[in-house]
């Protein structure tokens, strides 16, 4: 008798479970691995923070080279332009943080 | 199994621990049964030693095969089950004659028959050492490791196991239709 037939005779006789949830029943056991706290950053965050960014630059230009042409309206749109991103993204981030208390505290 | 399977089973990857079950389960459970005698003692054994692997096992370090650890813990788990029934250190090397018929031709059905009779003639030890050697693929260093058996011993184990197998096979006349 040569080791393969061997090996195959005694591969075809292994006892079967008799479970078959057994896969189930082990796996439902295990702890289930808790996802790391994920810090909440969108993927369309980046893109207003360089709106925001650019924004204020853009600010900053005209009040240090604008000089006496600077008119008070158009420094205070851009100045709401570039707040209002901002504003965004703070007011996202309460109301996620919010979501996920009461998601945990059910 | 692949190096990378067990690492994403160590990262908690369902599938990756589904697939460690799927590969080990059968052969541990043949083990595990042919020494408690009992479907369900059996099952709960490789359960726990699932279970047990699964929860160490970010602490494998490769030293050694994963299933050389998974058969260890299976090995142990049945002889501690064991000795609930009987005495401490006594392991059965009980050996089952089966008087069948002899006869050419023998239909499929009856060569399983003897198949089965062959393999519940092998010893517990016996039959351990000869599924890890051909199943599991364990050298007898690892078969060392698992049962903590001498490498004499296990070469004996195995040597008996292949020769009570071939005799089987001979007195029944079935080795042609086999091989």
């Amino acid at each position: 008798m040569n080791d393969e037939s061997l090996k195959q005779l005694l591969k075809e006789n292994l006892e079967e479970l008799p479970s078959g949830n057994f896969n189930h029943r082990v796996l439902s056991s295990l702890p289930v691995k808790k996802e790391a706290n994920r810090k909440f950053m969108p993927m369309d965050e980046p893109l207003i923070f360089g709106f925001a960014f650019s924004g204020l630059l853009l600010l900053a230009g005209l009040f240090l080279f604008g000089g006496p042409a600077l008119n008070g309206s158009i420094f205070l749109l851009i100045a709401v332009l570039a707040l209002v991103p901002v504003f965004i993204i703070l007011s996202n981030r309460i109301t996620q943080r919010k979501i996920s208390h009461r998601q945990f505290t059910g | 199994m692949r190096n990378e399977d067990i690492e994403k089973a160590r990262n908690g990857d369902r599938d990756a621990l589904n697939g460690l079950l799927e590969s080990y389960k059968g052969l541990a459970y043949s083990i595990a049964l042919k020494y408690v005698r009992q479907e369900a003692d059996a099952e709960d054994i490789v359960q726990e030693a699932f279970i047990k692997v699964f929860l160490h096992i970010r602490k494998f370090r490769n030293e050694s095969a994963f299933s050389t650890w998974l058969f260890k813990i299976v090995y142990y788990e049945s002889l501690r089950q064991l000795g609930k029934r009987k005495p401490a250190g006594e392991i059965r090397e009980d050996n089952h004659s089966y008087e069948m018929q002899e006869g050419e031709g023998l239909a499929e059905k009856e060569k399983s028959t003897l198949i089965r009779e062959a393999m519940r003639s092998l010893s517990e030890n016996e039959y351990l050492v000869i599924h890890l050697f051909y199943l599991a693929e364990k050298t007898i260093r690892e078969i060392e490791q698992i049962t903590d058996q001498s490498k004499a011993n296990i070469k004996v184990l195995l040597y008996r196991a292949r020769k009570k197998m071939a005799d089987y096979f001979d007195k029944h006349r079935i080795s042609k239709d086999l091989i």
